[in-house]
């Protein structure tokens, strides 16, 4: 090996570390500056932006609750993103498995028409939505909200697991069937354990996509007791508008739930993503 | 599910097409032909939503770079590699809301990140990020990328390491340099993941920006970051003008339908996979 | 099963023994309220739940829900609920043109038949809800835009803290002074838009008489581009140049430019009186906050009122009670009420049967004097609001950066109010008609 090579490797070796270092400094820092002001006195903060806390301080989180129904908000977060990932994803499979493995009429358009609703904007459905839920008084309901975000995830769902199965080659599907299975059987016993991969990604964006969602939940949630977490946060911003710690302190306790959720499922997720692939 | 997308999507988006057609006058849905398509293309500020919009999605390609180059680091097994995607898949974790509040506090022009730059002596790049029209639509693309990426590297990651390692062992004892090994290797065997990592992000930058926007700008300064939602949402929720914004929802609907469409046109040419025939 | 054969039961008897008269009056009656205003009135809240309370004790057939609307919220809601033709009955409303916009979409009732005149002639500064002869709401409480300033700053700066600024020179050369000192002369921050709105009502106004003026400008009759409307973008690139406002007024939000002047860093603000009672809270005593008129560059008669607008609430068009529904506005309105309002926020409210002694601090005084003597219209509600986002809004964060110049932002003004009469031609005539 030439003396050349060696040298390249190791600056190379030096570049790369340097590269992943600094994306991942890049996306640490937010989430420390959220983290160390939650802590420091509105006096601190503005004397001490990006340091640590010198004497750390909890009232921030004092203040941020009081008078929050931080509990009450999250399980309203919990119950729509619960019910429209699982009954979209649901859907979605038995749709998507139609579409990959399945000929019938008209097939070709009403996918390429799903396709298009996939980049529907939520806002422009806003005022007609609203329109049909009052006339089904549907209005401050968890199955009213559910429906309207399974309808808005079902597009890019139904893209996402067929362009997953179509991966999944025929051979596979055949021999099942002259093994006996009916179609059914194919698609839960084989096409499904397959797709973890697809399934899994499915959830997470979707999941995230719902728990984040703002505009549906701030009009169709209204009353108190229904508000969503983030309809809660975004209230909190313009109530302690002037104390940045206790603002801090808020978007922290919003946002541990789904870190927590995540540093115990990520071994899982990442397993899932990686097993199940096919070539 | 034919049920959820004609109450979500369908009766809204024949209602859409029809107002987009009308004007109220007394109380009373009268038709008006083209004019409320005429009044948008005369809209400076719609113009500039469609370009922003655009602007947005011509960066995509940096993001799936970004993301494709995070990846392969990762998967080369660098030192700390578990940790690094921890980290990086963090921010894809955060609300928006959350996210576009801590990046105005630091970007302000008062902010954590100037200070920081006039502490270390670079005090001419302490620049007004948010507040300079000519700034802050890069800002904030800054921001979405920043955010997004991480889902990204995990796709990849995830991908890579489940292809078969004499690929490349095999193109390594070949003498294969780096760049041919990714070019012949990696990103063949990515390409079903990258095209929907690519789509995901086509439709973020479209039509999921406005919380993003909306948190951070609201439009400003001086309309530099209008995107088509915002404008829609303004329309109809602030100026009253409800067939205006069923216009403007009529055209995303039309240039979002054209681009996924050409998208799909491309891969089918390009016969990566089998198609409908 | 047991239970609804005895309501059967007893609903026949009822319909068999009682005049129609007594059913009536024993119908349980339901209004839904959609608000909003605990954000700018913190205390709102509790007041509205006590008199919900106080109100269900004296009606019990009547139940009164309330729904605080989030600021974000409360358009988007009631547009969709006027869309659909149902929701609240009660519904809040910002003066003007944020009121009459949803009254000439058929979203409201006109309430001249529903509330007695002399029980009107007593709610303050309801001109602003006044269309085609018609009243299409009720005041709430009074917002007005005093000039703040710190007192303890001024006199550092060697200004008199007791004899505000009254001539432009004058605030410049306090600009000056301050900045000596290194002090923030006026805070304020632009990011989120609503700021540039109300620059434009409190300085715009100067040169003119009356709310007339700038609706002629807004139905084409005079243009924005007149001497009279560019002056006041040259006063404002005045102050910019003079150095009186922070650096990164276009990176905040007018909240955080408000927390400059509540630490002390600033020693101005064009504030909002409804904040009044919460900065003294945050800051510890009245003694930091001196409250003035906005120094005068103009002799209109505007420049020398003070800026109020009553927030206030409106029944809505398809409300099955809207007689119900007046009646609780009314029972808002009883004196003991009117305190209780004034004991919890610190504001006033839109009546003159306060009782003036609860009034104690100096500064609040001084204001309600000035709400009830020399009150003027806010300019953010006799314009469309598509003229407040993009020509105001917008202008002066291009100002601030730097972008434009003031004759540039009085086109861009005018273009963006010929674009509007285009648009809406519906709107226009509605102007046109109100402007009369």
């Amino acid at each position: 090996m030439k003396p050349s090579d060696k040298l390249g490797r190791w600056v190379g070796r030096i570049v790369r570390q340097a590269v992943v270092i600094l994306a991942t400094l890049m996306s640490l820092f937010p989430v420390y500056f959220m983290v160390v002001s939650a802590f420091k006195t509105r006096g601190e903060y503005i004397a001490n932006k990006w340091g640590l806390p010198t004497t750390p301080i909890l009232d921030n989180f004092a203040i941020a609750f009081a008078g929050e129904k931080f509990l009450i908000r999250f399980a309203n977060s919990t119950i729509l993103t619960v019910g429209s990932v699982g009954i979209s994803l649901i859907i979605a499979c038995l749709a998507a498995y139609a579409f990959a493995r399945m000929d019938f009429p008209g097939k070709r358009a009403i996918f390429n028409v799903l396709l298009s609703l996939m980049v529907v904007p939520p806002v422009v459905m806003l005022v007609p939505l609203f329109v049909s839920m009052v006339r089904l008084k549907l209005v401050n309901t968890y199955p009213g909200t559910i429906l309207i975000y399974v309808g808005l995830l079902l597009p890019f769902s139904v893209y996402l697991m067929t362009n997953f199965f179509r991966t999944i080659p025929r051979e596979i599907m055949e021999a099942a069937h002259i093994d006996g299975a009916s179609s059914f059987g194919v698609f839960w016993r084989i096409m499904m354990p397959l797709s973890a991969p697809a399934v899994i990604t499915l959830i997470v964006v979707n999941a995230l996509w719902v728990w984040n969602e703002l505009l549906i939940a701030l009009v169709f949630m209204q009353k108190d007791e229904l508000k969503t977490l983030m309809v809660g946060i975004t209230a909190l911003r313009s109530k302690h508008y002037v104390d940045i710690p206790v603002t801090m302190a808020g978007l922290f306790i919003a946002t541990l739930p789904i870190v927590v959720l995540y540093m115990f499922g990520q071994k899982y997720f990442i397993r899932g993503l990686v097993s199940g692939a096919v070539k | 599910m034919t049920v959820a997308l004609l109450f979500v999507f369908g009766y809204p988006v024949v209602r859409l097409i029809m107002m987009s057609f009308q004007r109220t006058s007394k109380g009373q849905e009268v038709f008006v032909g083209l004019t409320n398509y005429m009044a948008l293309f005369q809209d400076e500020v719609f113009i500039r939503a469609v370009r922003n919009n655009l602007t947005l999605v011509l960066n995509v390609p940096i993001m799936v770079a970004a993301a494709l180059l995070l990846a392969i680091f990762l998967f080369e097994r660098i030192r700390g590699w578990k940790i690094y995607q921890t980290t990086l898949f963090l921010p894809y974790l955060l609300p928006i809301v959350v996210v576009g509040l801590i990046f105005s506090y630091i970007f302000q022009l008062s902010g954590v990140l100037n200070e920081a730059l006039i502490a270390i002596g670079l005090p001419q790049l302490a620049l007004d990020w948010l507040g300079s029209p000519k700034l802050a639509l890069w800002t904030i693309m800054f921001v979405i990328i920043w955010k997004e990426v991480g889902l990204g590297v995990v796709l990849f990651l995830a991908r890579l390491m489940s292809v078969e390692e004499e690929l490349f062992d095999a193109a390594r004892i070949d003498g294969a340099s780096w760049w041919r090994i990714q070019w012949h290797i990696t990103i063949p065997q990515l390409s079903t993941v990258i095209e929907f990592f690519t789509v995901i992000s086509v439709i973020t930058m479209l039509s999921w920006v406005f919380n993003y926007v909306y948190v951070m700008t609201a439009g400003g300064p001086g309309n530099s970051t209008m995107v088509t939602e915002l404008y829609v949402y303004l329309q109809g929720f602030r100026y009253n003008q409800m067939n205006l914004a069923a216009a403007a929802s009529v055209l995303i609907l039309v240039i979002t339908g054209i681009l996924i469409f050409v998208q799909f046109r491309l891969r089918e040419r390009a016969g990566e996979e089998e198609t409908f025939a | 099963m047991k239970r609804f054969l005895y309501a059967l039961l007893v609903v026949t008897l009822c319909m068999l023994t009682t005049s129609p008269l007594t059913v009536q009056a024993a119908e349980p009656v339901k209004l839904v309220m959609w608000w909003w205003g605990e954000q700018e009135a913190p205390g709102a809240q509790k007041w509205l739940d006590e008199t919900i309370q106080l109100y269900q004790e004296k009606h019990p057939n009547v139940t009164i829900e309330e729904v605080l609307q989030s600021t974000d919220s409360l358009i988007p809601s009631f547009q969709s609920a006027m869309a659909a033709q149902e929701g609240p009955d009660i519904q809040y409303f910002w003066g003007g043109v944020w009121t009459l916009e949803f009254a000439w979409g058929g979203g409201v009732a006109p309430i001249d038949d529903l509330i007695p005149a002399d029980e009107l002639a007593h709610y303050i500064n309801n001109f602003e809800r006044t269309f085609d002869g018609k009243i299409w709401g009720v005041p709430w409480y009074l917002s007005g835009n005093p000039f703040v300033y710190n007192p303890s700053l001024f006199e550092k700066a060697g200004l008199d803290p007791k004899k505000p600024l009254e001539t432009w020179d004058a605030l410049i050369d306090a600009c000056g002074k301050l900045r000596a000192i290194n002090v923030i002369p006026i805070s304020g921050g632009l990011k989120d838009g609503w700021f540039g709105g109300w620059l434009y009502s409190i300085l715009g106004r100067q040169p003119h008489d009356s709310e007339k003026d700038i609706m002629a400008a807004v139905i084409g009759k005079t243009k924005f581009t007149d001497p009279k409307h560019v002056e006041w973008w040259k006063r404002l690139a005045e102050l910019r140049d003079a150095g009186c406002w922070n650096e990164d007024i276009n990176s905040l939000d007018y909240q955080q430019g408000m927390d400059r002047f509540v630490q002390g860093q600033a020693a101005m603000i064009f504030g909002n009186d409804t904040f009044l009672k919460g900065w003294a809270d945050t800051m510890g005593s009245w003694d930091n906050i001196g409250v003035m008129l906005v120094p005068k560059y103009a002799d209109g008669k505007m420049a020398s009122q003070y800026i109020v607008t009553a927030q206030g609430l409106g029944i809505t068009s398809w409300s099955k009670h809207k007689q119900e529904a007046a009646d609780f506005l009314m029972f808002m309105h009883t004196q003991d009420r009117l305190n209780a309002w004034f004991q919890y926020t610190g504001v006033l409210p839109a009546d003159d049967r306060l009782d003036v002694s609860l009034i104690e601090q100096p500064q609040l005084k001084q204001i309600y004097e000035w709400a009830t003597t020399i009150p003027g219209p806010n300019l953010e509600n006799f314009i469309p609001s598509m003229m407040d986002e993009q020509a105001n809004f917008a202008g002066t964060q291009l100002l601030f950066a730097g972008e434009k110049t003031p004759e540039e932002l009085a086109q861009m003004t005018q273009d963006v109010i010929d674009k509007w009469a285009s648009q809406n031609p519906e709107a226009l005539e509605n102007f046109t008609k109100w402007a009369q």
